[in-house]
């Protein structure tokens, strides 16, 4: 039991909770009015986007359930927007919009508004929304394309404002417009999101109505405070120490790394008091391909590191993540420099970074620490021609794979883990647009790891063409480096991806296929990667439990 | 018993029963006149909740002039069976590749940061889950067929197996069930005993994760809810009482035959009749736009009525939470009552965390120990203990035979774990514990209007179940909407609501095609083929007789090609069913709720919807005129009682007795007005009004 002089909320408790329980609230409702308004090829990508609430600082107060690369990476776009508008400039129905990796932004698909929340003159804060387009130009449909410059992968915007009390300014929306593929879809997500923002600045201006802003503010800063001692009193627990590891990814789009390559990530992680330090330093130089990450990226992973460490029910904001400092090399893989392309650093590295992490603090907390995972957004996108239906088609979509085996059970089985959470696209929805035949979706036996409790397993899809126009490109991870296990557990399968010709024979691709190319009849295999075993398998006997109802 | 000496058959009386966590709920209607004639509420039996409905029965039939011609059952067992895992042995056969679907779900996790994530685990474990060789494409051309042999393979596997229940899920089978039937005779003819569903007949809806889902979930609790209507409706037919009818998730009823096939269907039949209800007592009342708000001791419900009519969402994800932590839960695809409801109930506990914050719910002190002023040994307080603590309920106006209401306990209580730790007054620390619990609660309406496009101030909050009518006037100016509404008896709304719904069957048929490839006689087609359906489930209804011909209205999804989430359309008159006239409605629709249309986008059909509703009862809502209010009127008495400020601050308010209102009477706030079983609370402010209904309406 607490006593009262134990807090740290000043504020009356009750109103505290109450607020923030509302400020929560008020990002799930910016993200129905955003899925409910937008065009939805936004969410034929699977709702992947995020909204929060910011201080006047630009630091997170509250944010939805939502994807976390972008979550993280919030409060460095917020404070790039406020570097360019100082907080003074901003009047009500402001929006400014802003998508740039090298001022606070994940890559160039997600765009982020910023929309401020007035308390009569004075501004309070800010509501946030960050949505992946499904394109923002660039050499190829969909942005996502292995180039070797930020330049080729879309239109890249610093912030500006595209709004000035409540007026869309239209010489901007028309140059935006002109740049991105099917321009009015992306006009459409455009004013959803406005509407979004406007919303969650609306809700919170009601609070400020019945509560008063100097309450409010405060409870701003509680919130976070509030987070930031959850945190706290979590790494407290964790024995201090410096604790390093260091993998290697598989490739770039343009080379391979098997394993003492130029593709390394490396982590010192400095766990002293209630502080976390993690220092990346030692890890290899910018790659040529898009794998790179921007700080605010390695930055997310480093936040959703920490709370998930810190058992998973920290309300997240920037609260928890003042106890976490990162030190990346400039010019390195983990912050790269301007004209690094950067697309799949988002799905790759980020996913990666965390599973390193967890490498590394397993000594320290040999129990809590969770096995690797399969370390991607596992992204396949076709096209073609469709001569049945006398269309083009565009489809995109995110594999799911093996999620590391933890202390208390198996790994989740084809589930997206980690930095992301897009939903997969229903067989009998793909089928019924695009000139392809999916002949398996199903879990690839004996691919998570050994343990105790044995890694989640990957996934496999087979699909076969059935037009004579199907191209294909992947983006994967793990076909050369295993997820590792934890607590003595065996590491996960590896990811393979083969193409069957129509001849018989088999081709072997890379987890980084630019563009491949189909025929009528032949096949595509992808196998996600498996993820590690906890413990050691001789303990296996508490798999009785029921828990492993899939083994 | 003196049967003949009432004018009334057994098809004039019908007895509604609602089983509750705690109580079974039990009421019986005169048909012809519009009148309750009686109630009771007896202990539920969860081991097997219709004891405590026959026992219900029997003490509302016991003695009296009339018999009954039916029973209206708004159930949990189907819920309870899944959540308590006493289902069948369930084998689910699929199409090869495709056994895994269940595991993998949609992918997604349901908690963000959470290393030890867990989802639902698949409700057939792998092994049980078999495939078979055939493939069908989207429009339902067969690419693989289902060979004789292969089917003979299946079958024998299955005969090896221990199987109760077998649920059958092919891909595309919504566009074409031939393979799933030609399974299911082959399979039903090798196991007759076996309970076997087919996808195509339980959810003929594209999207192979959430129909095969629906058809398992079927297939699961289907011999557990057979067994138990089967014994229900054998303890009636003793009692010489013919027709079951069962409360449907979608609000509308159905027999026990019909549900017995589409267990399914019931999940949410017992939340459903509290929302039929409002509906009922709106339509009376002349008001179209309702929230039903319902909160019992652990959990509160908020339904909406739109224009008169229960709001329907077409998923639910059942048993979606497992001690406070989402995992995901069994998605099933079919119509049911939109509801929303959290754990918070006047069991809710409350308790400062680590950091001296104030946590209501969602742990519960249930009904044993229950909350402190109970006095059966509980020492957390609850919802119910700040209640007692400000004066708000007392030991004299519970309305509760059973129970003794102790203020000692509750403060008690209180003092050790909220207001000592805080520094704060007993008053203080109960007011706040009641503040968080309707800022919760408010947040629950906020999400079933604004988050679906609604304006609570169009509304009118119904307030029932035992703690609903104390929190409702709070949560209604919390969230500004304008009006509450008690209705007489609240704590048997909802079984009052099981008797008033319609006959109602949901079906629904993908076609996925775009509407500039449409003919028309796709439409006519399909929808044919779903009133076919549609007369096969009516002609399973045992209907009294006197009944007229279903209402049959169709409606339609569409969205722009490509989109995810489709808007559903009223199609009126036969030119409706046009391709282009389909298209024109569609666009009108985008443009009305999202302001612009995308002309260069192809629109796509995805379901055509087919309702088709039987009314049985048209009486508007009954009365409760069994108590003639005004022979207690010299008896009650009007009394004051003292109540607390949050500041410590004692006042005295009128406390009135229900029954000695008269209608047209008002009230001005602040008072409190003690019903049986629930107490009405009046806020400063306020007036109330007594309907002519008993109904009272609460404004500002």
């Amino acid at each position: 039991m607490a006593r009262r002089d134990q807090t740290i909320i000043a504020s009356d408790p009750v109103t505290f909770e109450v607020v923030r329980g509302g400020l929560y609230a008020i990002c799930e409702e910016m993200k129905s009015v955003m899925t409910r308004a937008a065009f939805s090829p936004l969410l034929s990508l699977s709702a992947d986007l995020s909204c929060a609430l910011l201080d006047a600082d630009g630091d997170v107060v509250a944010q939805g359930n939502d994807i976390p690369v972008h979550l993280g990476a919030m409060p460095f776009a917020a404070k790039g927007v406020l570097a360019r508008f100082p907080v003074d400039d901003w009047r009500p129905g402001d929006v400014v919009l802003s998508n740039d990796p090298y001022c606070g932004g994940s890559h160039l698909p997600d765009m982020t508004m910023v929309t401020p929340i007035h308390d009569g003159a004075r501004v309070l804060g800010f509501a946030a929304s960050r949505v992946h387009w499904p394109d923002i130009g660039g050499s190829a449909p969909g942005s996502s394309a292995v180039t070797d410059e930020i330049i080729k992968e879309g239109l890249r915007i610093p912030p500006i404002r595209v709004a000035r009390g409540g007026e869309v300014d239209d010489n901007v929306a028309t140059l935006l417009f002109a740049n991105v593929r099917v321009p009015g879809d992306r006009l459409g997500d455009f004013k959803a999101q406005i509407a979004c923002n406007g919303r969650g600045a609306e809700r919170v201006g009601d609070l400020i109505a019945r509560y008063g802003g100097d309450s409010i503010g405060k409870i701003f800063a509680e919130t976070q405070d509030y987070s930031q001692h959850m945190v706290r009193q979590a790494l407290a627990a964790i024995p201090d120490g410096t604790y390093t590891a260091a993998q290697h990814l598989d490739g770039d789009g343009f080379i391979e790394d098997t394993g003492n390559g130029p593709l390394r990530i490396n982590v010192a992680i400095t766990k002293s008091g209630d502080s976390l330090s993690c220092d990346f330093s030692g890890t290899g130089p910018q790659a040529t391909g898009p794998i790179n990450a921007p700080i605010s990226v390695t930055a997310s992973a480093c936040y959703y590191f920490t709370l998930a460490l810190s058992g998973g029910d920290v309300p997240p904001n920037s609260g928890a993540y003042r106890q976490v400092d990162v030190i990346a090399p400039q010019g390195s893989l983990v912050n790269c420099t301007y004209p690094a392309p950067v697309v799949s650093g988002n799905t790759e590295m980020s996913n990666r970074l965390v599973d390193l992490l967890f490498e590394a603090i397993a000594p320290a907390v040999p129990e809590a620490a969770i096995a690797g995972s399969y370390g991607t957004a596992g992204i396949c996108a076709f096209g073609g021609w469709d001569e049945a239906r006398g269309r083009h088609f565009v489809h995109v979509e995110s594999l799911g794979g093996g999620m590391g085996a933890s202390r208390s059970g198996p790994g989740l089985d084809g589930h997206r883990t980690h930095m992301g959470n897009t939903m997969n696209l229903p067989v009998e929805a793909t089928e019924a647009t695009c000139p392809v035949r999916i002949e398996t979706y199903a879990l690839v036996d004996g691919s998570g790891g050994e343990g105790a409790w044995r890694g989640g397993m990957g996934v496999r899809r087979v699909l076969r063409a059935l037009g004579d126009d199907v191209r294909f490109s992947l983006l994967f991870e793990r076909t050369l480096h295993p997820a590792h296990g934890a607590a003595g557990g065996g590491a996960g399968r590896t990811a393979q991806f083969f193409a069957e010709r129509a001849d018989g024979t088999r081709q072997g691709l890379s987890s980084k296929t630019a563009v491949g190319h189909l025929r009528r009849g032949e096949l595509l295999c992808m196998e996600t990667a498996g993820g590690g075993g906890w413990g050691t398998p001789d303990a296996a006997t508490i798999e009785i439990d029921g828990k492993d109802g899939e083994s | 018993m003196a049967h003949t000496t009432d004018s009334r058959d057994a098809n004039d009386v019908a007895l509604g029963t609602d089983v509750g966590g705690t109580f079974t709920d039990i009421l019986a209607l005169d048909l012809k006149g519009g009148r309750i004639l009686s109630s009771a509420k007896v202990l539920s039996t969860p081991q097997d909740p219709s004891n405590a409905a026959v026992a219900g029965v029997d003490r509302l039939t016991e003695g009296t002039p009339w018999r009954a011609g039916a029973v209206f059952h708004g159930t949990t067992v189907g819920t309870n069976t899944l959540i308590q895992g006493r289902a069948a042995l369930t084998t689910l056969v699929t199409t090869e590749g495709f056994r895994d679907v269940l595991a993998l779900r949609r992918q997604a996790r349901p908690r963000l940061y959470d290393l030890e994530a867990v989802v639902s685990p698949p409700l057939v474990p792998r092994e049980r889950r078999l495939e078979v060789r055939q493939r069908m494409a989207p429009d339902g051309a067969v690419t693989v067929p289902l060979e004789a042999d292969e089917i003979a393979r299946v079958v024998a596997e299955l005969e090896e197996l221990s199987v109760e229940s077998v649920a059958i899920c092919l891909l595309h089978a919504y566009a074409n069930d031939d393979h799933e039937k030609a399974l299911g005779e082959a399979i039903g003819k090798a196991l007759p005993d076996a309970f076997v569903s087919l996808s195509s007949d339980v959810c003929r809806e594209f999207r192979e994760f959430e129909r095969t889902s629906t058809v398992t979930v079927n297939a699961y609790i289907g011999p557990p809810v057979r067994d138990y209507l089967v014994r229900f409706r054998e303890q009636l037919a003793e009692r010489a009482i013919p027709r079951l009818s069962i409360v449907k998730s979608n609000g509308g009823l159905t027999s026990a035959a019909n549900a017995e096939k589409y267990p399914v269907h019931l999940i949410e039949s017992g939340p459903a009749a509290g929302v039929i209800a409002a509906a009922a007592l709106g339509a009376s009342e002349g008001m179209e736009d309702l929230i039903a708000f319902d909160m019992g001791g652990t959990t509160a419900k908020v339904g909406v009525v739109v224009g008169g009519q229960p709001r329907l969402s077409t998923e639910f994800h059942a048993s979606r939470f497992v001690d406070g932590r989402d995992v995901g839960g069994y998605p099933i695809k079919s119509p049911v009552i939109d509801l929303i409801e959290i754990g918070a109930g006047g069991g809710s506990i409350a308790r400062l965390d680590a950091f001296g914050v104030l946590k209501v719910g969602p742990e519960s002190a249930g009904a044993e120990p229950g909350p402190a002023c109970y006095g059966r040994g509980g020492v957390s307080p609850t919802v119910t203990d700040a209640h007692v603590a400000l004066g708000h309920i007392s030991a004299d106006g519970f309305g509760s035979e059973d129970l003794d209401i102790q203020p000692g306990p509750a403060r008690a209580a209180i003092e050790s774990q909220v207001a000592g730790p805080l520094g704060w007054t007993v008053e203080r620390s109960a007011w706040g514990v009641l503040t968080l619990a309707n800022a919760n609660m408010a947040e629950m309406v906020r999400l079933a209007t604004l988050r679906r496009g609604l304006d609570p101030r169009d509304f009118t909050l119904v307030a029932f179940g035992g703690a609903g009518p104390l929190h409702a006037t709070e949560i209604a100016r919390e969230v500004a909407v304008p009006r509450v509404v008690v209705p007489p008896y609240p704590g048997l709304f909802s079984a009052i609501g099981t008797v008033l719904g319609d006959i109602r069957h949901d079906l629904v048929q993908t076609l996925l095609k775009r509407t500039d490839e449409l003919e028309r006689a796709d439409v006519q087609a399909a929808f044919a083929g779903l009133e076919e359906r549609a007369r096969k489930l009516l002609a399973e209804e045992d209907l009294a007789p006197g009944h007229g011909a279903p209402v049959l209205d169709r409606y339609a999804d569409l969205r722009f090609e490509g989109q995810m989430f489709e808007i559903t359309l009223v199609l009126e008159g036969p030119e409706a069913l046009a391709a282009d006239a389909l298209d024109a409605t569609f666009r009108g629709a985008y443009v009305r709720d999202y302001g612009y249309d995308l002309p260069e986008h192809a629109v796509e059909l995805v379901n055509l919807r087919l309702v088709a509703t039987v009314p049985i009862w048209d009486g508007g809502w009954p009365t409760t005129g069994a108590d003639n209010p005004s022979k207690h009127r010299q008896a009650a008495r009007r009394r004051k009682r003292q109540v607390f400020h949050p500041d410590g601050r004692a006042f005295d308010i009128d406390v009135i007795p229900r029954y000695t209102l008269s209608a047209g009477e008002r009230i001005d706030g602040p008072a409190i007005v003690e019903d049986f079983g629930a107490t009405i609370r009046i806020l400063d402010g306020q007036v109330a009004e007594v309907r002519a209904s008993g109904t009272l309406v609460i404004e500002g």
